[in-house]
């Protein structure tokens, strides 16, 4: 386990690995931009008079619901791959907290539908209750984050498990829980800016022009957002002590320590850009876009990293070995490229084929 | 028995314990059976699931009867209907699906477990289909009105084809686990995916969701603001959906007939739960099914909201009765001959008979001092490892009902002979001391849980649970039924 994750593991241990990551990677994107937008809808709504148009909250009124759906679906994937990682543990932690892990399914069907909700004529014209929708919709995202989060943390902590499973407790309490959730949350706001700056890039180059001060409003949220979830990670960092700190920029994480930072600079400096812009934005999003990447995936990565460092992972190997001879992974191979193929040309022919909607 | 070399996950070596057994901690559904809680879940989960295959199925022949022009009322329909699908099944079709996997670690981790193992691949590949579906669901959702006929057409066949897709995928892992069929001999993944239940089962439930669209399309229909003659032809369209319905006794028939022969008795007779609720599914499909062919599509009848909402009725009450059926006709498997309804495997039971079942559970018991004794606390961790995901101790099902009555001697004997109690239950997988301590947790329950508890440690009545143990031997009930017959 000296090596760069994921190399320095056996072969099938390092597939699982990393097929893992990066079905997580995109979990985490559309995760963060209804984590992140549904926090800023709400704070739009705040902050917003009544009866001025406001095109961030209109878009992401709009867009919240299919990126609900989108972060269920990519969930779903690394919700499999992981049962092979780390199954006992999985199912351990699930099992211990027990109806507080059940209960991230009615929150997340009522925040869906408190989405919606947001999009009938009836909420949008009741302020108060417009307000009321979005923060229950924000507190079921919030719960379900903070089930998460937990879950995570307590499969990595098997001493723990027996004495709250005597304790009969649902909530599994653990000095990390609160800050990393802040961590999510917060770092969540730099996902959502780049992606509301591409909806509004495409929505500027198809016919209806959006104002400078907006884009300028998302690259501040980009901005604004690397900042407060640097200090985050940092204080996090602090809290996690020296062994984890240790584990972080050893051996196996540091390359992609090395590239989560790189990434960080690169796309402060495509939101910089798209600040100034008066054109071409399109290339400064490309830019942050590419630091974006390189943030989600290190991050990932070394989140991985702490957690293999973190439990008996060689006792693990066998395990992955046995699921590694089951046979089915080229049907998946050959499956993934055809309907990747299929869903692009479906996108394509919704947006090309669409008549524009009378103005 | 008949062994299985070939599989990899035979040997189901999760776990560091000295038995090799994972030991996790186990809930209480307190009154609930835990059968209930994921059969209850699964019957929702199934019902919008088929709803989504079947209605894209439905606007698919309707773009296109639209676009041959031989139902003008046909598009409007399409994007109304849409909506109610997208904001009905794919909101709670879509969790429910993620809470089915939760409620199944839940019930039985080690089952999902093996499931995962033997199909993740299977599993991953379903995951394309469903991403597509969302994908072409959504870009139909949101851009349909505004498309040409024959980009909506290539949506809707999108959306139905991958959905349908989800259907196939999902099917062969399901019905692997009554039929594991080839599989068991080879642990070949294809053998074990076509398996005896998978066609039957596959065009049953394709049948099914076709139905089920239909009877939630007479409901739009009814509610939408359409002229009555159109509303007529609209109904009578829709209808043509539950024609394939005549089918389904046949299919029923194949898929029972394909069911092993003692799975296939608790069906028809063995069980009394089973039955009923087979014959639920089966009359309720034959309700939905006359009326669909005399009143929908012979008549041509006009269908009003109220019929419609009890023709829905009806059709979750079938889907409900066939889901228990598959649930139930499984015991005493929950992976047939690899892994028994409480997840041990039978390989498993014959160590635990010599070295016990709980030696090295490292879970306590919850409000351990609530017990008077030793010998009771290890007869509710027996309970809890062996028992409890099927029975309940006071609620349904309860131990504390079903063996109540009995005296001492015959609660020894019958769990002892667990498996020729009642065949769907699986052998009794401990020593004579855990048997003994079970049959006293029993007693202490029935007795309202007294605080002072008598110990008993009669070595002549350890010596004849072991007599009895071993008469019953480990293998399951059906198996050694089948043999006194021969
Ligand atoms: C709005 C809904 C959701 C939010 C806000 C959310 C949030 C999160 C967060 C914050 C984490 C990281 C936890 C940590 O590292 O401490 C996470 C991980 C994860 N989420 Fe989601 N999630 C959502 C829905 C889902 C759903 C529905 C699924 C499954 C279908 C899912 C699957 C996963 C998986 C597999 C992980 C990785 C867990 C691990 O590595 O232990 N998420 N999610």
């Amino acid at each position: 386990m000296d090596a760069p994750f994921p190399f320095g593991f056996p072969g099938p241990t390092a597939f699982y690995l990393a097929t893992y990551v990066l079905t997580l990677v995109a979990h985490v994107v559309f995760m963060n931009y209804v984590l992140a937008g549904t926090g800023v809808l709400l704070f739009r709504q705040i902050r917003g008079k009544a009866g001025t148009s406001d095109v961030l909250a209109d878009l992401l009124r709009d867009w919240l619901p299919f990126a609900l759906s989108a972060a269920i679906t990519a969930g779903i994937a690394p919700l499999l791959f992981i049962q092979i990682l780390y199954k006992k543990a999985f199912y351990t932690a699930n099992l211990l907290l027990f109806h507080r892990w059940m209960l991230i399914l009615p929150a997340l069907i009522v925040g869906f539908y408190l989405l919606y909700a947001q999009k009938t004529a009836f909420v949008k014209a009741r302020p108060r209750l417009r307000l009321l929708v979005t923060t229950g919709a924000l507190a079921c995202f919030l719960f379900t984050a903070l089930s998460w989060t937990e879950n995570y943390l307590l499969a990595r902590s098997e001493g723990a498990w027996a004495s709250m499973y005597a304790s009969k407790s649902m909530i599994y309490e653990n000095r990390e829980i609160l800050p990393r959730m802040l961590l999510w949350t917060l770092g969540a706001l730099p996902t959502l800016a780049v992606l509301l700056g591409w909806q509004l890039h495409r929505r500027d180059r198809a016919g209806s022009p959006v104002e400078s001060a907006t884009f300028q409003r998302v690259a501040r949220l980009g901005l604004g957002g690397l900042v407060v979830a640097g200090a985050c990670a940092a204080g996090y960092a602090m809290l996690v002590g020296p062994a984890a700190r240790a584990h972080a920029v050893g051996p196996m994480a540091w390359p992609w320590f090395v590239a989560a930072a790189a990434g960080v600079v690169v796309e402060g400096a495509g939101f910089v850009g798209l600040y100034r812009a008066q054109e071409n934005r399109g290339k400064w999003l490309g830019i942050a876009s590419a630091g974006l990447l390189f943030v989600i995936l290190g991050t990932t990565v070394v989140r991985e990293v702490l957690r293999i460092t973190a439990v008996d992972f060689a006792a693990l190997y066998a395990e992955h070995a046995r699921a590694a001879q089951v046979s089915g992974r080229w049907l998946f191979l050959g499956f993934f490229p055809v309907n990747a193929v299929l869903a692009i040309w479906a996108i394509r022919t919704a947006l090309t084929r669409a008549e524009r909607p009378a103005a | 028995m008949k062994s299985a070399r070939g599989t990899p996950y035979i040997n189901l070596v999760v776990d560091t314990s000295p038995l090799g057994v994972p030991y996790y901690p186990t809930n209480d559904f307190g009154p609930l059976m835990k059968g209930l809680v994921i059969g209850g879940l699964g019957i929702f989960h199934v019902f919008l699931a088929q709803f989504a295959i079947g209605g894209g199925v439905l606007m698919t022949y309707f773009e296109w009867l639209s676009g041959k022009g031989k139902l003008p009322s046909a598009r409007r329909f399409t994007s109304g209907y849409f909506k109610v699908l997208v904001l009905v099944s794919f909101v709670v079709g879509a969790l429910t699906g993620v809470g089915m996997w939760f409620t199944s670690i839940q019930t039985s981790p080690r089952t999902i477990g093996l499931m995962v193992d033997t199909f993740h691949w299977v599993w991953a590949t379903e995951w394309t289909f469903f991403s597509l579906e969302v994908i072409a669901g959504y870009c139909f959702y949101r851009y349909g009105d505004r498309l040409d006929g024959r980009s909506r057409l290539f949506l809707l066949g999108l959306y139905t084809t991958a959905a349908w897709f989800s259907l196939f995928w999902i099917n062969g892992i399901l019905s692997w686990q009554l039929t594991p069929g080839a599989w068991l001999e080879s642990g070949d993944l294809w053998a074990g995916f076509f398996n005896p239940t998978f066609w039957p089962s596959l065009f049953f439930r394709t049948f099914a969701a076709m139905a089920i669209a239909a009877l939630v399309a007479a409901l739009v229909i009814s509610v939408s603001p359409f002229e009555r003659d159109e509303q007529k032809e609209l109904l009578h369209r829709a209808a043509h959906l539950l024609a394939p319905m005549a089918l389904m006794p046949l299919l029923g028939a194949w898929y029972l007939f394909a069911m092993p022969k003692d799975s296939r008795s608790w069906v028809l007779g063995g069980s009394p739960a089973m039955t009923m609720f087979f014959g639920l599914g089966a009359g309720a499909s034959l309700l939905v099914g006359m009326y669909a062919l005399f009143g929908l599509l012979l008549r041509r009848l006009y269908i009003n909201s109220a019929t419609a909402s009890l023709l829905i009725v009806l059709g979750f009450a079938a889907t409900a009765g066939g889901e228990f059926v598959r649930e139930g006709a499984r015991k005493p498997f929950t992976v047939r001959e690899t892994l028994y309804s409480n997840a041990m495997t039978p390989a498993e039971i014959v160590t635990m008979r010599e070295r016990g079942s709980v030696t090295h559970d490292p879970y306590p018991l919850r409000d351990a001092a609530d017990y008077p004794n030793d010998q009771v606390r290890l007869g509710a961790k027996v309970y809890r490892f062996q028992c409890s995901v099927c029975h309940t101790v006071g609620g349904v099902n309860g131990l504390v009902h079903l063996a109540g009555t009995w005296t001492a001697e015959q609660t020894r004997l019958n769990v002892a002979k667990l498996q020729h109690t009642k065949p769907f239950m699986p052998p009794f997988a401990g020593t004579p001391e855990e048997l003994e301590a079970l049959v006293r947790f029993i007693e202490w329950e029935a007795a309202s849980r007294p605080k002072e508890f008598e110990v008993t440690s009669d070595p002549a009545t350890l010596a004849q649970i072991k007599r009895w143990l071993d008469e019953a031997g480990t293998a399951p009930g059906y198996a050694a039924a089948s043999e006194k017959k021969r």
